[in-house]
């Protein structure tokens, strides 16, 4: 290299060196609180197998399923096209409290466990919420 | 070598680096699939196939920025520099199919423009947390597509090295901007602290090796100035334009002193009882012929091995490159050179000198 490409490139690696940590730690330091990804309940390979309500509304069909004694509860989401926000999360929330179910992501099935505080409690309102940048894209009650 | 554009001149050594490239990249891209499915059953094809396309491209970018400061550090490095062109390459397909992969599962299909729904879907430029992470993966990729076009020797030769160099530099901020899409979007997802580690890693050691390689040539930038008290001045009883450069044992045989001298970047190289000077920038990419030594009697590139006959600068026959010759002159062990360059090419006799009186040092190599 020529001495001038030689300085450039050492100018360029004394700022990066300074710079690149401070963007890293910069990015650890603003991780939010809140789980987007890891799934808020136990995985849900199957269906149960009894449909008690079912909502379809723009590119999704929303089941509540339960077994067949009603002892346990489930929502079942089909997305059919793609969302237009990748980053949504669905929440749960009866009774004043609201809980996490997981996130959506792409077309597909997605089906998430109701626990005890919301599995029978009216109404049910589930909350389509894109946390990256946070919007209640859609809301859907289950009287 | 080559005395044609051919879109890729292959030598059983590039095959044998290009087929045992597809081999790794292929066994990442199988090894990472199989946990993914393990760890993450409920993963898509779509969603693999993203995240392995990204993590393989990543890695290999890291890669690809060790080697040249290894290179600088250890001459053992070496023969990774000489196709890394080829990883380069293979890395911006790599690094294509995830950011199409992307466009296509997220931005595609709505009854948006995708590349406006990649900038304008999130808005939050100015939130740190909630910044839009794929913009600066796709203005990375942007880059990485400029050099990967450019790659071929065609734009080398007509952009002129400098200019192509300069160019190529674009890669750290390439990188910069990849490692900022990768903590403002994987890292915010998944807060894995594996993740952040591996990527804290890689970073550290892309500028930790930099930068000592950085450190390294100011030194060796500083030894090419001669030293001493006679250092760049004239002695009498010399020619004109004759200045002092070194002593003739400060040369291992075989092998160049670098020197800088008003202005002029000068390889002076020991062979035999000779000593020859010539321009210390190769005409390929510029690489340092001081760094390299003289094999079959010619100066070898130590970057992608271009030859010069010591003498006249010239490539062997058939090839046509050239470089700049100077005058050297040898006195009492001491060796003077006139840093005015003559035209590329000019033969200029060797300075000899007495090899009983001058034993050279154990050469390193």
């Amino acid at each position: 290299m020529s001495p001038f490409l030689r300085k450039a490139h050492r100018y360029a690696w004394f700022s990066l060196a300074l710079l690149l940590p401070l963007g890293w730690l910069a990015a650890i330091w603003v991780i939010p609180d809140d789980v987007f990804q890891t799934p808020a309940g136990p995985f849900q390979p199957d269906a149960l197998p009894l449909v008690l309500h079912s909502r379809e509304a723009g590119g999704f069909v929303i089941n509540v399923r339960s077994d067949s004694s009603d002892t346990k509860r489930q929502i079942e989401i089909l997305i059919k096209k793609p969302l237009g926000n990748p980053n949504t999360t669905l929440v749960a929330e009866s009774n004043g409290s609201a809980s996490t179910l997981g996130l959506l992501g792409t077309r597909g099935i997605r089906r998430f466990d109701l626990n005890s505080l919301t599995s029978h409690a009216r109404p049910l309102r589930l909350q389509f919420i894109d946390h990256l940048q946070g919007r209640t894209l859609r809301t859907v009650v289950f009287e | 070598m080559s005395l044609t554009y051919d879109p890729i001149h292959w030598t059983p050594h590039k095959k044998l680096y290009d087929r045992l490239l597809l081999t790794l990249a292929g066994m990442y891209l199988l090894v990472f699939s199989v946990l993914e499915w393990v760890w993450h059953p409920q993963v898509t094809a779509e969603t693999l196939l993203i995240r392995a396309t990204g993590t393989l491209a990543f890695l290999m970018l890291h890669l690809i920025l060790c080697i040249g400061p290894l290179c600088r550090l250890d001459r053992r490095f070496l023969p990774l520099l000489y196709n890394r062109r080829h990883l380069g390459v293979a890395m911006f397909g790599v690094g294509l199919v995830h950011g199409a992969a992307n466009l296509l599962q997220f931005h595609a299909q709505g009854n948006v423009d995708p590349l406006v729904s990649l900038f304008a879907s999130n808005t939050q430029y100015g939130s740190l947390a909630r910044f839009p992470f794929q913009a600066p993966g796709f203005l990375a990729l942007l880059i990485l597509f400029v050099m990967a076009a450019t790659s071929h020797d065609f734009w080398l030769k007509n952009l002129t090295p400098p200019v192509w160099k300069a160019l190529h530099m674009g890669v750290y901020g390439a990188y910069a901007l990849l490692l900022m899409h990768v903590m403002l979007g994987v890292i915010q997802l998944e807060k894995s602290p594996v993740l952040i580690g591996l990527t804290g890693l890689g970073m550290f050691t892309v500028a930790g090796l930099h930068t000592a390689a950085a450190w390294s040539q100011m030194k060796k930038d500083q030894a090419a100035r001669p030293a001493g008290s006679e250092a760049g001045l004239h002695t009498e009883g010399l020619p004109a334009g004759f200045l002092y450069a070194c002593e003739v044992n400060d040369i291992p045989d075989s092998r160049a002193k670098m020197l800088l001298m008003e202005g002029e970047n000068i390889a002076l190289f020991k062979y035999g009882n000779q000593l020859s000077a010539v321009h210390n920038l190769c005409k390929h990419q510029n690489g340092p012929l001081g760094e390299g030594k003289i094999i079959d009697g010619c100066i070898t590139c130590p970057w992608h091995g271009y030859q010069y006959r010591p003498h006249d600068g010239q490539s062997p026959p058939p090839f046509k490159e050239k470089v700049c010759t100077y005058d050297v002159l040898v006195l009492a062990g001491k060796v003077y050179v006139n840093p005015s360059p003559y035209p590329e090419g000019t033969a200029r006799p060797p300075a000899v000198f007495e090899p009983a009186a001058f034993q050279s040092p154990v050469n390193p190599s």
